[in-house]
């Protein structure tokens, strides 16, 4: 496969929370019917066992984390293997940006949450053909042998917020051409 | 006074996104805490043991914990024993549902009526070796 065109979607491996079934179920959107061949999956708790293939794959390639919760996991996981991702966001905000659509149950994602994570991955979206076509013209430009990683950080602001509605920490690290509006655009 | 003790086990299950046996674990996990054992099993997300501070490291000395992975990589085994404890038993999903004779599951997501048995099989298990933790203790 075309090393340039794989933007990697790392949701976070929420267990205990519909936050982290909405990432979940937002990358599988991703992957399975928005971007798919492009979008691409791995088990997070690869990377936290350090394994060597799914390492590569994320350092080899622009992420894009989504959490469920202020922890933050998928994040602080990438950033464990001295990566930043290219985009990151907890999942809460797809729903403030959604309020009539409330996400419920773990296991398996109520209705309302399966149309958020529709809508959410529509609208990420033109993120990952950014993503993926900024990662084609690095591939180009860059001379044989040399480091394949993305840019990590660059043109990545953080921001800091606190949900209105649950009082949740909300702190994304949004490039500024992300294709999600920033939530007070929302 | 006698004093109770009230013995919880921690089960950890992989994530395994990228696999339907990993969405298989999540779903029999959550069963297991939910409905078949929820006074008995608490959980936690398994990337906290990178993320998450000495409170969630400690999870493993804390509770007697069953891990429960959807192959062979055995993420949460080995997380859980590097970066936490050792594991009191660690089930494989792939092994269960040979021993059931069940066939794997082929989607990531949206289990119905097709996946229910691999499911049950899976939580039972889990439930039995909760049983059995909680008999050692
Ligand atoms: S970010 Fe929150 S919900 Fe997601 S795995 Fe970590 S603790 Fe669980
Ligand atoms: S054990 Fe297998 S299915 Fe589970 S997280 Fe690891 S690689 Fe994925």
């Amino acid at each position: 496969m075309d090393k340039a065109k794989k933007v990697v979607v790392l949701p976070c491996s929420g267990i205990g929370k519909a936050y982290g079934a909405l990432a979940r179920e937002t990358a599988y959107e991703l992957a399975e019917r928005v971007r798919p061949g492009v979008a691409t999956l791995t088990c997070l708790p690869l990377l936290v066992i350090n394994d060597p293939a799914a390492r590569k794959l994320v350092t080899d390639h622009p992420v894009i984390a989504i959490d469920g919760c202020p922890k933050e996991c998928a994040r602080k996981s990438v950033e464990a293997l001295g990566k930043k991702p290219a985009v990151s966001y907890q999942a809460i905000r797809f729903y403030t940006a959604h309020k009539d659509l409330k996400p419920e149950g773990v296991a398996q994602l109520n209705e309302a949450g399966q149309k958020l994570a529709r809508i959410a991955a529509d609208e990420l979206a033109a993120t990952v053909d950014r993503l993926a076509a900024e990662e084609a013209v690095a591939q180009v430009s860059k001379p044989a042998g040399s480091p394949t990683s993305s840019r990590p950080g660059v043109g990545a602001t953080s921001t800091s917020e606190v949900c209105g509605d649950c009082g949740l920490e909300i702190s994304d690290t949004a490039d500024s051409k992300s294709a999600l509006p920033a939530k007070e655009e929302l | 006074m006698n004093e109770i003790q009230v013995t919880k086990v921690g089960i950890v299950s992989c994530s395994g996104e990228e696999i339907p046996d990993g969405t298989l674990c999540r779903i029999a996990c959550r069963k297991v805490l939910d409905a078949l054992r929820p006074g008995e099993t608490v959980t936690i997300c398994l990337p906290l043991f990178i993320a998450g501070g000495e409170e969630e490291r400690s999870f493993a000395a804390k509770y007697p914990t069953i891990t429960v992975d959807g192959c062979e990589k055995l993420c949460t085994a080995k997380a859980t024993e590097m970066l936490s404890g050792k594991p009191g038993k660690s089930l494989l999903v792939p092994e269960i549902l040979k021993r059931h004779g069940l066939p794997a599951p082929t989607k990531l997501r949206h289990f119905g009526l097709e996946e229910e048995p691999a499911v049950k099989a899976v939580a039972e298990e889990i439930t039995k070796a909760v049983d059995e933790v909680l008999a050692e203790a």
